[in-house]
């Protein structure tokens, strides 16, 4: 009669009447339950301790303790545990069936002991255990989850803090708002000073909500602060970010995204903006506003061929002020569900034109709108003053302090016959030199330099060809020719490359210095070239181009012949602004 | 004195439930039975009314569930008077439920 599961239940039976517990004992047995039978309140307390039953029957009226202080006292011990109680009593019986209720009983079963109807509600309350035993589980698990779950989001906030809130976004001419729910609502906002003492500032929105959103700007946080503490680019950083994002996040993630660097002595501004709302810049001078539109495709939606990076360039005035928002701004609701709104923010600009306290009254209202509904709340809200401000550039920390990046250095490196032959140390030289951040900015021109002095000491010193053959058409093809002839050839012979880089205040000196086996030349003639008098140079074998000499001299500070021409050494000076602005 | 009403078609399936051990039910049931009634009697004695409901309480269980109707029926009149402590005709209620149990006793007796 019983299935598998129920012959392991075990069945407490508690009465008084000795003939009622036999017939009891009886029905219980014969349907294949394990019975314990006992004759009072104390003895099924005592019996519920000790043996576990699964579910238990109380006569209400019984000496030493009746069913109903039985059933409170057992209700106690089990705690959370769900045993289910049948009081042992007829519904027309005069007890207090509803004291019988409070105290835990979940069932009445009436006398004469009918064996189905037992049989029955015995099988209904075990399903019921054995669902409320799975439901205590499913929950214990959710708990432990959930637990699991608010601490990796603490440990993940406090990571994320670490690299989000670490730049400088509590200087006093950048105000900031972003609401708690923000970060894990995928905005992201940061700030830092580069070393040339510009002030960079990304507000990101990321695609979606949660977590997905959310971690997308842990790797867009420390490319960003890592780069801009180095000196880099804002369009390098963009690039960079760009192309990190694009490799992780999944198709259809992308992130918004306005980025500016703010240089307050030299007055200007660059802002790149990828779908992120329109900024505002206002003009002091003319009261009015400027707006700076999205032109470009958010962060992490192009590949690295396609990214566009170009920035415009915004002059500024003392008194500018700068504004810019994530949509979570206009997007914020108000209990009934009506969104704060492009218009009404755009009015509050409007009225509140100048006003110094434009950015507390945009937050104000929103707040407002949104009222006690604020399960909408991710508002990211920046403003930028443009001022007179002492800023303390991070330029000797960032530059000569920085552990882990090449300031002051120098190596030497030789390629021997076997190397020449195959070997090109042109894109491992660059990649070194690129280490220091303001010398990869312009490795494209140190690649020119080194390729020249690299082919000039393979070609005319170690190989001995002679410039002049490459003085008409079909020379070239003879000095082609030969080289690879020499270079097959090759027994013996050497470059050496030696590097040095200084780092100077606002900049670095890097000093190259090749060196070859061949037998070096008339160098008097070049001296004439370096110092401007001739511009003819090869009309000895084994010398130098011309052509090369000059395009050096146009980079490099000085330029230094060793006797017997075979050591040539040049100086390239740079400094953090060149070429970025 | 009235009529003795036990349901043997319940007794029968009892016989089958219980097998060898209706011997026992039929000896328990008449143990039982008798030692509550003379707690009863007690009681009676001492105008004990708790203690007469419990016992009364009892014996009416136990006969409903050997399908001693008549006699379940005169132990309920019992419990009711005790928990409203009305004494009025305690003492013939008390002998007629006597009397009925004595005849059941006797009938559970033949069956075996």
């Amino acid at each position: 009669m019983a299935n598998g599961n129920d012959q392991q239940l075990t069945i407490l039976l508690a009465e008084d009447s000795a003939p009622d517990r036999l017939i009891l004992e009886s029905i219980v047995a014969k349907a294949g339950y394990n019975a314990i039978a006992v004759s009072d309140g104390l003895q099924a307390v005592d019996a519920f301790t000790s043996q576990s039953p699964d579910i238990i029957m109380l006569d209400v009226l019984m000496p030493n303790m009746g069913g109903i202080s039985a059933a409170r006292e057992i209700r106690h011990l089990a705690k959370e545990e769900f045993v289910p109680i049948i009081f042992l009593t007829s519904l027309s019986d005069d007890e207090s069936l509803v004291e019988c209720i409070e105290a835990g009983g979940d069932d009445f079963l009436p006398k004469p002991y009918n064996p189905v109807v037992l049989q029955s509600k015995i099988k209904a309350f075990s399903r019921m255990r054995e669902m409320h035993v799975t439901l205590a589980q499913q929950k214990s698990l959710i708990e432990v989850h959930n637990q699991h779950l608010i601490q990796e989001q603490t440990v993940a906030k406090q990571v994320y803090d670490k690299i989000a809130h670490s730049g400088c976004l509590d200087l006093d001419i950048i105000n900031s708002y972003m609401s708690p729910l923000a970060v894990f609502n995928g905005d992201v906002l940061v700030a830092e000073i580069s070393p040339s003492g510009s002030i960079m500032i990304l507000l990101g929105d990321f695609t979606g909500h949660g977590l997905p959103a959310a971690i997308g700007s842990m790797p867009l946080a420390s490319t960003f602060y890592g780069m801009v503490r180095k000196g880099f680019s804002m369009a390098d950083i963009l690039k960079e970010i760009n192309l990190k994002l694009h490799q992780i996040l999944p198709i259809g993630f992308f992130c918004c995204a306005t980025c500016i660097d703010i240089n307050l002595e030299k007055r200007r501004m660059r802002i790149w903006n990828g779908g992120l709302p329109e900024s505002f810049l206002y003009r002091a001078a003319t009261n009015n506003y400027e707006m700076l539109q999205s032109k470009n495709l958010p962060l992490g939606v192009l590949s690295e061929q396609n990214f566009r990076a170009d920035s415009k360039r915004v002059p500024l005035e003392m008194g500018d002020r700068f504004y810019m928002w994530s949509d979570g701004v206009f997007e914020a609701r108000n209990q009934t569900g009506e969104m704060f709104g492009e218009e009404r923010l755009h009015a509050i600009m409007e009225e509140r034109k100048g006003s110094a306290k434009l950015f507390d009254e945009i937050l104000g209202q929103v707040h407002n709108h949104i009222g006690e509904s604020d399960k909408d709340d991710d508002i990211s809200l920046i403003e930028i003053l443009v001022e007179e401000f002492p800023l303390k550039r991070l330029d000797e920390e960032a530059h000569t302090n920085t552990k882990g990046q090449l300031v002051d250095w120098s190596m030497t490196f030789e390629v021997s016959e076997t190397s020449l032959k195959e070997f090109d140390p042109l894109p491992l030289l660059v990649n070194i030199i690129s280490e220091v951040p303001g010398l990869k900015d312009r490795s494209t021109t140190l690649y020119t330099v080194l390729a020249e002095m690299y082919a000039n000491s393979l070609e005319h010193g170690v190989l001995g060809l002679s410039s002049k053959l490459k003085s008409t058409p079909s020379g070239f093809g003879e000095f082609y020719r030969l080289k690879h002839e020499r270079i097959e050839s090759l027994e013996s012979g050497w470059v050496r490359i030696s590097l040095t880089h200084h780092a100077e205040d606002t900049g670095g000196l890097l000093n190259i210095r090749f060196q070859d086996s061949g037998q070096g030349f008339n160098y008097a003639k070049v001296v004439n070239v370096l110092d401007g008098d001739s511009n003819q140079v090869n009309d000895d074998q084994g010398s130098y181009s011309g052509r090369g000499f000059s395009l050096m001299r146009s980079i490099c500070e000085r330029i230094t012949i060793h006797p017997p021409g075979n050591d040539i050494e040049v100086d390239f000076r740079w400094h953090m602004d060149d070429g970025h602005d | 004195m009235g009529e003795i009403d036990l349901d043997v078609g319940m007794l029968e399936g009892l016989r089958e439930l219980l097998g060898d051990k209706f011997v026992e039910l039929i000896n328990t049931f008449n143990a039982d039975c008798g030692a509550r009634l003379q707690r009863m009697k007690g009681g009676l004695e001492a105008m004990d009314f708790e203690l007469i409901r419990n016992e009364a309480h009892g014996v009416k269980g136990s006969s409903r569930n050997i399908g001693a109707n008549s006699l379940a029926s005169l132990a309920g009149s019992m419990e009711e008077k005790a928990r409203a402590a009305d004494n009025v005709d305690m003492e013939q209620l008390f002998s007629a439920i006597e009397q009925q149990f004595a005849a059941v006793s006797e009938k559970l007796k033949g069956l075996l």
